[in-house]
C-alpha cells in the first residue's frame, strides 16, 4: 500500500513556546491513524502544518508525494480537512457553501451538481440544504465541515476532533462514515477519546509536549497500563477470601488485589502474568469451585490512565 | 485546476454576495448614498453657488471615503481570522494572491456600487442645468480609482491584526496622510522647509492633488500610475502579510 | 526640471546598486521575515520612483473629457508659447461679486483660468500669472481701472464687476483684455495667444537715415562705371550698432 502522507520531523515554536518538536510519521493509503494527546500537546499545530494552514520552522510534509510547502495547490487538491471547531461561513447555506468548494477546487456545471449529491448523501444534509449555516445545530454543522472534506473524494483526509461535541447518535454516523471510507483513504484523526480510537482506528500516536511518545494500535497503547486485561470481580465479600485464594493458585495469575469494598460488596482484580488472556480460565476455576460471583468482567484501559502512564514515566526518564 | 484568474473570480464572487447576506451592506449603501448627498446639496452649498456642477458633491469624496472605506475594507481578514474560516481557505487550492485579489476585486465593487447609487444626483443635476458631463464623468472615475486606492490600503492593514478596531484606525491613519500631503497647508510648509523635489516627491503621492486633477476634466497618465501602482503595491505588501502571519 | 528628474534618477540607480549589493551579500543569513519585509520596503521604493518618473516625464499624457475641451491647445499656441524670451507678467482681475450675480462668468472664469495656466506650464514659467479680485474701492480695482478694464454694473449701488487680463513685458509693453466676455468664447484662445505673441514679439520702430555723408559705407565714382575691384569704404560702426536694434531704411 501506498504511503499517502510523510511527514518528516516537523517543528513549530510559537515565540519562546515550543508546540511541536520534531513530529514525524507517515500513513498508507487504507490506515486511519489516530492523534492522541492532551490538550495543547501539539495535536492540531501538527494538522496545522500538514495540511499548509502553518509554516513548520524545520521540516516537511510530502502528501501523495507533493511538497506542502514547494507544490501547495497540487497537494491541497489531494487533501480534505475538517479544521478544529469546523470553521464555516456562517451567512451561506449548505449547499451555496458546498457549491463554492466545488468550484474553487475547479469543478463546473453538472459535476458540481453530482458532487454535491454524493457529499450530501454521505453526510445526510438533505435537510438542511437551504437553511443558513449560522443557524443549524452543531451536529449539522460537523457535518457541512465533513461534507465539505470529501467533496471532491480526496486520498488524504485529516480531521481534527471531528466527533468532538456531537451526542453519541451523531458520534456514531460519523465513525460510521469514517470507517467507510478507511479502505481507499489515508485518513488522520485527532480525539480525546479512547474508545474512538478503538472504534476506527488502525494505529494511534500519543503526542505529548510536541512530541510522538507512544505508536502502536489500540490494543499496544491500552496494554500500557498495567490492569489492562486484567479480570475484574465483584463478589460478595464473605466470599471475597475464598475466591482470592483460589485464583492466586492460578498459574496464569500474578496476583489479586482487591481495588475497593463497599456496600457489602468487594471488587477484586486478578491480574495476568504477562498479559495473557485469562477470563475463560477464571470463569471455569470459579464455576469448579462453586464461588458464585454477582459479576465479571475484563478490565479495559482508560486514556487518562495510559497519558498519565506516559507522563510519569516522561518524568521519570526525566530524572533519571 | 482552474486558472488563477479563475479562482479569483469565484472567490470575489462569493465576498461578494457575503455583502449582502446581512444588513450592514444596505446600511452602508444608504449612509453612503445620504452622506455625499447631504455634503453636496447642503454642506457643499449646492443651490447656493447655483452653477450646474458637481464639484462639491466630488470634493468631499476623499474625507467620507476616509471614514468609510476602512469600514469595508477591515472585515476582509479579519472577520475570517476570527471566525476561523481563513484555516478553511488557506487550506483550499487556492494561493494567497487569488484570494487578496479575490477579496479587493468584490471589494471594489460593491464601492463602485455605492458610487453608481449616487447617479439620480448627476441626472437631478442634468435636469437643472448644463454641466459639463465629460468632467463628472472623468470625476466618477477617478474617485472609484481613489477608493480602490483606500481599499488596498484598508486590505492590506486588515491582513496584519485579527483586531477590527485596530485595522480601521490604522488603516484610516494611512489614508489620512495620503490625503493630507495634498492640502495646500502642508505643501506649503513642505516648499517653505525642504528642497522642491521633496514637496514635489510628496505632491506627486497624495489622493487628493491627482483627484483634483481628475476633477478638473482632464485624467492624466501619471494619476492613472499612482493609483493602480498603489494598489499594485498595497496588494504586493498584503500578500507578504498574510504570508507571514501564516508562518507565525 | 529635467535637470531634477536626472538627478532624481542617479541617485536612485545608485541607490538600488547598493542595496542590491547589501541585499545579495546578507541573503545568506536573512531569515523569512526579513527577505519578506525587505521585498516589500524594495517594492516601495520602486513605487515612489515610478511615481516620481512618472509624474515628470508622462505628464503630458492626458484625456481632456471635458466637453469644452478646456485643456486642449493648439500646436499655433504651443509655438508662440515656447518661443517666448524675455518673461511676460500677466495679471488676471475677476470679481467674486461678479461670479455670485452671474453664475455663467463664475464657470467662464474657469474656463480663462485652466487655459492661462496650461499656457504658463507650456511656457516653462516664462509667462507668468496672478489673479485677483478686484473689490470696490480697494487698490487692485484702481490697477485695474487705469489699465483699461471695463467693469460691468452689478447693482444698485453702482458697483462694478471686473473680468479682465493685463500683461506686461520686460520692455513695458502693455496687452489688456478689457472684459472675458462670453460672446467671445470661441476666440479665447486666439485672442489670449495673440496678446501674447505681441507682448513676446515688441514691435520695432523703423528708423530712417537721410545723409550727405557715408555713413552707411560709401561707394566711390569709379564703381558705377564698372571697374570690379575698387575700394569700397564700410559702413559707420554706429550704423550697425542701430541696425540689430530697429530696422533701417535709407
Amino acid at each position: 500500500m501506498p504511503v499517502l502522507v510523510e511527514a518528516e520531523r516537523l517543528e513549530k515554536s510559537f515565540g519562546p513556546i515550543v508546540a511541536v518538536d520534531g513530529i514525524s510519521l507517515s500513513v498508507k493509503k487504507g490506515e486511519v491513524l489516530g492523534f492522541l494527546g492532551p490538550n495543547g500537546a501539539g495535536k492540531s499545530t501538527t494538522m496545522k502544518m500538514i495540511t499548509g494552514f502553518l509554516e513548520p520552522d524545520r521540516g516537511r510534509t510530502r502528501i501523495c508525494g507533493l511538497d506542502v510547502e514547494e507544490s501547495p495547490k497540487e497537494a491541497k487538491a489531494k487533501l480534505g480537512y475538517l479544521p478544529e471547531g469546523a470553521p464555516l461561513y456562517g451567512e451561506m447555506t449548505p449547499r451555496a457553501f458546498l457549491t463554492f468548494v466545488a468550484e474553487v477546487r475547479g469543478y463546473r456545471g453538472a459535476d458540481v451538481k453530482s458532487r454535491l449529491a454524493l457529499a450530501v448523501e454521505r453526510t445526510g444534509l438533505g435537510s438542511v440544504l437551504e437553511q443558513r449555516i449560522e443557524t443549524l445545530s452543531k451536529g449539522f454543522k460537523r457535518r457541512v465541515g465533513i461534507a465539505q472534506a470529501i467533496l471532491h473524494d480526496p486520498p488524504v483526509l485529516v480531521m481534527d476532533e471531528p466527533t468532538d461535541g456531537l451526542d453519541p447518535n451523531q458520534k456514531h454516523h460519523v465513525r460510521e462514515l469514517i470507517r467507510e471510507m478507511a479502505t481507499e483513504k489515508a485518513i488522520i484523526v485527532s480525539t480525546h477519546i479512547l474508545e474512538e480510537v478503538e472504534a476506527v482506528c488502525t494505529r494511534a500516536v500519543i503526542i505529548n509536549k510536541g512530541r510522538i511518545v507512544a505508536d502502536g494500535t489500540a490494543e499496544d497503547l491500552m496494554r500500557r497500563v498495567p490492569y489492562h486485561g486484567a479480570v475484574a470481580i465483584r463478589v460478595a465479600s464473605e466470599r471475597a477470601r475464598a475466591v482470592i485464594s483460589v485464583l492466586e493458585q492460578h498459574e496464569e495469575v500474578t496476583r489479586v488485589e482487591t481495588v475497593s469494598e463497599a456496600a457489602g460488596r468487594t471488587h477484586l482484580r486478578a491480574i495476568p502474568v504477562d498479559g495473557k488472556a485469562i477470563a475463560t480460565g477464571v470463569a471455569s476455576l470459579l464455576r469448579d469451585k462453586a464461588l458464585a460471583v454477582d459479576e465479571l468482567f475484563i478490565e479495559r484501559g482508560r486514556l487518562d490512565d495510559v497519558f498519565r502512564d506516559i507522563t510519569t514515566s516522561e518524568q521519570d526518564s526525566n530524572h533519571a | 485546476m482552474p486558472s488563477s484568474l479563475e479562482t479569483a473570480a469565484i472567490i470575489a464572487k462569493r465576498e461578494f454576495a457575503a455583502y449582502f447576506a446581512t444588513p450592514l451592506a444596505s446600511v452602508f449603501l444608504t449612509i453612503f448614498v445620504a452622506a455625499t448627498g447631504a455634503f453636496a446639496f447642503y454642506i457643499g452649498g449646492f443651490f447656493d453657488r447655483g452653477q450646474a456642477n458637481l464639484h462639491s458633491f466630488f470634493a468631499y469624496h476623499p474625507w467620507l471615503y476616509l471614514l468609510l472605506v476602512p469600514a469595508v475594507a477591515m472585515r476582509l481578514w479579519a472577520e475570517e481570522r476570527k471566525s476561523g474560516t481563513i484555516e478553511l481557505l488557506m487550506t483550499l487550492p487556492i494561493s494567497p494572491w487569488e484570494a487578496i485579489l479575490g477579496k479587493f476585486a468584490a471589494a471594489w465593487a460593491f464601492v463602485g456600487l455605492a458610487l453608481v447609487l449616487t447617479f439620480p444626483i448627476w441626472i437631478t443635476v442634468n435636469l437643472l442645468g448644463d454641466p459639463d458631463n465629460g468632467v463628472i464623468l472623468a470625476s466618477y472615475l477617478g474617485s472609484f480609482l481613489m477608493a480602490g486606492a483606500f481599499l488596498a490600503i484598508g486590505s492590506f492593514v486588515s491582513a496584519l491584526t485579527k483586531n477590527q478596531v485596530i485595522a480601521f484606525i490604522l488603516a484610516a491613519t494611512i489614508c489620512f496622510l495620503f490625503v493630507m500631503s495634498g492640502v495646500e497647508l502642508v505643501q506649503n510648509t513642505l516648499r517653505a522647509w525642504t528642497p522642491g523635489v521633496v514637496a514635489q516627491a510628496v505632491s506627486s503621492m497624495s489622493f487628493l492633488t491627482h483627484f483634483e486633477h481628475i476633477t478638473r476634466g482632464v485624467v492624466a497618465l501619471p494619476s492613472i500610475v499612482f493609483f493602480l501602482s498603489l494598489i499594485a503595491f498595497a496588494l504586493f505588501a498584503n500578500v507578504i502579510a498574510v504570508d507571514q502571519r501564516k508562518a507565525a | 526640471m529635467n535637470s531634477t528628474f536626472e538627478t532624481a534618477r542617479s541617485s536612485l540607480a545608485r541607490a538600488l546598486d547598493g542595496a542590491w549589493t547589501w541585499a545579495l551579500e546578507r541573503s545568506e543569513g536573512l531569515s523569512r521575515p526579513a527577505l519578506a519585509w525587505g521585498s516589500l520596503a524594495l517594492a516601495g521604493v520602486i513605487l515612489l520612483s515610478v511615481n516620481l518618473m512618472s509624474s515628470v516625464s508622462l505628464r503630458n499624457w492626458k484625456a481632456d473629457l471635458t466637453e469644452d475641451r478646456l485643456f486642449t491647445i493648439s500646436d499655433g499656441t504651443r509655438q508662440v508659447l515656447r518661443a517666448i524670451d524675455e518673461p511676460i507678467k500677466a495679471r488676471v482681475y475677476f470679481s467674486s461679486r461678479l461670479a455670485e450675480a452671474a453664475p455663467s462668468y463664475a464657470r467662464y472664469f474657469d474656463r480663462v483660468r485652466a487655459l492661462l495656466e496650461q499656457y504658463r506650464d507650456i511656457s516653462g514659467g516664462k509667462l507668468e500669472l496672478a489673479f485677483l479680485d478686484p473689490e470696490p474701492f480697494s487698490d487692485a480695482e484702481d490697477r485695474a481701472v487705469a489699465a483699461g478694464l471695463r467693469g460691468i454694473r452689478l447693482n444698485a449701488e453702482g458697483e462694478l464687476g471686473y473680468f479682465g487680463l493685463v500683461a506686461t513685458n520686460a520692455t513695458d509693453n502693455q496687452e489688456t483684455i478689457g472684459f472675458f466676455s462670453p460672446d467671445r468664447e470661441s476666440f479665447l484662445e486666439y485672442d489670449a495667444t495673440k496678446l501674447v505673441h505681441t507682448l513676446a514679439n515688441p514691435k520695432k520702430h523703423v528708423v530712417g537715415l537721410i545723409t550727405a555723408l557715408p555713413v552707411d559705407g560709401g561707394k566711390s565714382p569709379m564703381a558705377a562705371m564698372g571697374a570690379p575691384d575698387q575700394q569700397q569704404s564700410p559702413p559707420w560702426l554706429i550704423m550697425d550698432q542701430i541696425r540689430e536694434k530697429k530696422p533701417m531704411v535709407s
